[in-house]
């Protein structure tokens, strides 16, 4: 066979295990999502302090973590970004551009990778160690499904929790831009809240939220895939765990992209700003 | 401990509900490949009830499989398994469930959900499969544990408990809905002696005293002639040899006899791997104590 050949088959076999793949996921994800759904009526698909421990794990312990880091984002941004805006025109703008930015993309984007980091991993070291363990095995040996009892708290408390998290990310960051912008750049202090109530829509802000309720769709169900599909070693654990995070960073960026569009669209119909 | 295994307990049926009086488990021409490697190759015997059978061979010879496919967990390539007369190989998944009802699995590494106590890990069939009120669930886990002497355990963590003591938690779990038949894979596996023999003595018990049909996967020979009413051993996807613990001692096959004194000469091609390894790690012509014994 020609070394075209070769490469057009390699191309083909890859595109198709993708696909493939992606079909699963999609098909798990779905699976997930209804469990998740009736387990809220039906306690036998996962029992309640299962939710309970998920929504604390995957909120309340991950809460530091996205105050911490959205107020040195706040802080940076305004730092990199007044004295670059002050060459052209008034400083004040930084308010603006902060507050539409961290609102609409920076926060949502960036407390999602935060949680793929913190959480999602978790979730795949999880459930893949429980894989090894034969924990997955002995549940659907006892008339369990794994997927209702593992996936669908972890699907619920993220969808629940990663737009509050959000919303902590945003607070902190538009707070520390605001000390920022008004401490190191003396911007005064009605200035700085006018230009933001100028700028800023509250559908950037719900939008925003949308954004992270799907983020965290995608990151629950691609980390509790990866964790179901580990076999064999806990060396396999340490590789799905890699994989699932890669997928996600670049589900979550191509998915803010879409999304983008689909808003600048919305946009130009005048249903948002 | 070993002692609490003891307890004179009626004999029941089990909550299994078996539905027919023939063969407990009936495996007919059973196969099974992966890609061009035959894990099974058409084997075909039948369990009956309330006796301790045991599945040996050598290590990759196809018991984990054949454990899987008895109890639903994989597809057969031809063949099927009738558990109480369903065939589980092909029962949809509502006929599934109501077969997992009739059997427990003790699984090599106990299995024990790591996130719940041990009394929540039993209790989770029992809330899984029954209405019962939370006093009555608490009432049957306190005396399945008390059964395989864990009675004081109830409330640790597997995390906070030896490996003797998770493979009883283990086995509590697996007759918590009093099942008709109890798979054990490898259940001595990576005990001392002495807890290899509690678990030996418990498997027994619970057989005798509950009614259960006990299916135990091992190679452990003390296990083996200790427990065994009757073996089964597997080699290159066939069923070699069947019968009591005395045939297996009198047995004159090479492939038995072999296995049973841990020969490292003889028909299992233990040699032959290893030839193979060699020839892998240090190249045609040298063998590993040549190489070992080489100066660099």
């Amino acid at each position: 066979m020609s070394i075209l050949a070769e490469s057009i088959v390699s191309v083909g076999s890859f595109v198709n295990r993708q696909l493939s793949a992606l079909g699963s996921t999609i098909r798990f994800g779905s699976t997930a999502a209804m469990y998740a759904a009736r387990g809220v009526i039906n306690r036998r698909i996962y029992p309640r302090h299962e939710l309970v421990v998920q929504i604390d794990y995957t909120g309340a312990r991950s809460t530091p973590i996205m105050i911490l880091t959205g107020f040195l984002v706040g802080m940076t941004l305004v730092a990199q970004t007044t004295p670059t805006l002050a060459r052209y025109g008034p400083q004040e703008l930084v308010a603006g551009v902060v507050g539409v930015s961290v609102l609409r993309t920076l926060g949502p984007v960036l407390a999602a990778i935060i949680f793929a980091g913190r959480v999602g991993a978790g979730f795949t070291a999880e459930l893949g160690t429980m894989k090894v363990g034969e924990e997955v095995q002995a549940l659907d040996t006892m008339g369990v499904d794994p997927i209702g009892y593992l996936v669908a708290p972890r699907i619920f408390a993220a969808v629940l929790m990663l737009p509050c998290l959000t919303i902590c990310f945003d607070a902190a960051a538009l707070i520390g831009g605001f000390i920022i912008g008004v401490y190191n750049f003396n911007i005064p202090v009605a200035d700085y809240l006018d230009i933001t109530k100028q700028f800023v829509y509250l559908s950037n802000f719900t939008f925003g939220i949308f954004k992270s309720a799907v983020f965290a769709v995608i990151i629950t169900v691609v980390c509790c895939y990866k964790g179901f599909s580990v076999q064999g070693s806990a060396m396999e654990v340490g590789r799905a765990t890699m994989q699932a995070i890669v997928v996600c960073l670049v589900s979550i960026i191509f998915t803010d992209f879409v999304l983008s569009l689909f808003y600048n669209i919305l946009a130009k119909y005048d249903i948002v700003q | 401990m070993a002692g609490s295994t003891n307890i004179d307990l009626p004999r029941t049926q089990g909550a299994g509900h078996l539905r027919s009086q023939g063969p407990v488990i009936k495996v007919e021409n059973l196969s099974k490949a992966y890609g061009d490697k035959i894990v099974l190759d058409n084997i075909s015997f039948e369990l009956a009830r309330g006796r301790v059978y045991v599945i040996m061979g050598p290590s990759g010879c196809g018991k984990s499989t054949l454990l899987r496919m008895m109890i639903g967990a994989e597809a057969a390539d031809a063949g099927r398994v009738l558990l109480d007369g369903v065939d589980i190989t092909a029962a949809d998944k509502a006929a599934r469930k109501e077969a997992r009802r009739k059997f427990g699995v003790l699984f090599q590494s106990s299995a024990l959900l790591n996130g719940l106590t041990v009394a929540e890990n039993v209790a989770l069939p029992i809330r899984q499969h029954t209405d019962l009120l939370p006093s009555t669930i608490d009432l049957m886990v306190r005396l399945k544990l008390e059964l395989v002497g864990m009675g004081d355990a109830a409330d640790k963590f597997p995390y906070e408990i030896s490996g003797g003591m998770k493979k009883r938690a283990g086995l509590a779990r697996a007759i918590a809905l009093d099942p008709a038949i109890v798979f054990y894979d490898e259940p001595s596996a990576g005990l001392d002696p002495v807890m290899v023999g509690v678990i030996d003595k418990l498997i027994k018990d619970l057989t005798n005293k509950l009614g259960i049909t006990s299916v135990v996967i091992t190679h452990e020979m003390p296990s083996i002639f200790r427990i065994a009413d009757e073996a089964v051993m597997l080699y290159g996807g066939k069923l070699v040899f069947r019968g009591t613990p005395q045939d297996l001692r009198e047995s004159t096959s090479p492939l038995v006899r072999q296995f049973i004194n841990g020969d490292p000469e003889g028909p299992i091609n233990a040699p032959r791997q290893l030839a193979e390894l060699s020839e892998r790690l240090f190249g045609s012509g040298r063998s590993p104590e040549a190489s070992v014994g080489a100066n660099p």
